[in-house]
């Protein structure tokens, strides 16, 4: 090929590339992110949240299915109804490893002692049932007494209380290492009620099986 | 002597950082532990990441990873429960729940994917002190049950 004709060729390749339209490029996503107020999945009760965007603005959801969408550098979005169905598309999979919801359970027992009463000695096999049917379970459980006796008495009383029922639990097949065991002595009254006053609802262990 | 006190106290620095990421978690307590795993789940602590497993504990400052078909489902020691979703990154940066002392405190980051929450006795203890981050807001929560996702059309 001769020179003049290479450049020829050139320079018509040249001015076809640049009358050539550009190639469409699809405008780039904008970053934007959801939240869904929905009811309480046990009790149905609703909430409520205020969502506040990094760069400004703020929205508050207060209804059942209610969402906000807020896309990066904007306001969040008017409050607005999301469909039963964009909830199941999106949060679908989340929802099916959605944990069971805690069970808590109150024990009482006899003056100054880790005797439980004879109801609440018949609830333990139903903790021990509760504890049995969740996978991997761990628990809390806080030994409570009422303002008979000295605080510091107390709060050792307390101690006694929860480990007796953890030891309890323990004998009906729960790992040891998945409990704690506290004691909030008298400082944490379910009746309140004056210094040295016997009241049998205060004398409590709490337990919380998660 | 200055320069020599700056130094060590950057080796030092270095030294706190090095020997707090290597401590065993188990000096600090659980924040909470995975009820139920669906494909597969990761948990990164320290730096390094290790496979999630059903029971295993979970401390503040984890985080909580899923890859496109897995699925983790946690309880705090509040009761807070979160469920996670495919392709998620969910990073637990505080948790308090000392109700006797009155130490209460939850802020979790969802930085990618998709989160449940459904709120535990934090929420309801000390309902201004949970936060929720997302890469463009942050989230309130009064309770109860909210659902977040991150960079869906």
């Amino acid at each position: 090929m001769s020179l003049p004709r290479a450049l020829t060729v050139t320079v018509t390749t040249l001015v076809a590339l640049s009358c050539t339209p550009p190639p469409k490029v699809a405008p780039a996503p904008l970053r934007s992110d959801l939240v869904v107020l929905m009811p309480d999945p046990e009790s149905g009760a609703v909430g409520a949240a205020t969502i506040t965007a990094t760069s400004g603005g703020s929205v508050e959801l207060t209804r059942a299915s209610e969402g906000t969408r807020i896309v990066a550098g904007r306001a969040p979005g008017a409050a607005a109804p999301v469909a039963d169905a964009d909830v199941q598309r999106i949060f679908g999979g989340a929802m099916t490893v959605r944990p069971l919801a805690p069970k808590q359970f109150v024990l009482y027992f006899d003056t100054a002692s880790e005797t439980l009463t004879p109801e609440s000695q018949a609830l333990v096999p139903q903790i021990v049932t509760e504890v049995r049917g969740r996978p991997a379970p761990d628990l809390t459980v806080i030994g409570h007494t009422d303002t008979t006796g000295d605080a510091a008495a107390n709060v050792q009383l307390g101690l006694r209380r929860a480990t007796s029922i953890r030891d309890l639990l323990v004998a009906g097949g729960l790992d040891p290492s998945r409990v704690d065991v506290a004691s909030h002595g008298e400082a944490n009254l379910l009746v309140a009620t004056p210094d040295n006053t016997a009241e049998a609802r205060n004398r409590r262990v709490e337990v919380t099986v998660r | 002597m200055f320069q020599f006190s700056r130094v060590c106290t950057r080796a030092t620095l270095v030294l706190v950082a090095l020997v707090g990421a290597a401590a065993p978690a188990s000096a600090q307590q659980a924040a909470g532990s995975i009820k139920a795993i669906a494909g597969a789940a990761f948990v990164v602590r320290g730096g390094q990441q290790i496979a999630a497993s059903v029971g295993q504990d979970i401390y503040r400052d984890d985080t909580i990873k899923t890859t496109a078909d897995g699925r983790v489902g946690l309880t705090l020691k509040d009761g807070t429960r979160l469920s996670l979703g495919g392709n998620t990154e969910v990073q637990l940066n505080a948790f308090a729940y000392s109700p006797a002392e009155g130490r209460l405190a939850l802020a979790l980051r969802v930085a990618r994917g998709v989160a449940t929450y459904i709120s535990g006795r934090i929420a309801a203890l000390a309902p201004g002190s949970v936060k929720v981050e997302t890469p463009t807001s942050v989230i309130a929560v009064r309770g109860t049950h909210l659902l977040i996702a991150v960079d869906r059309p």
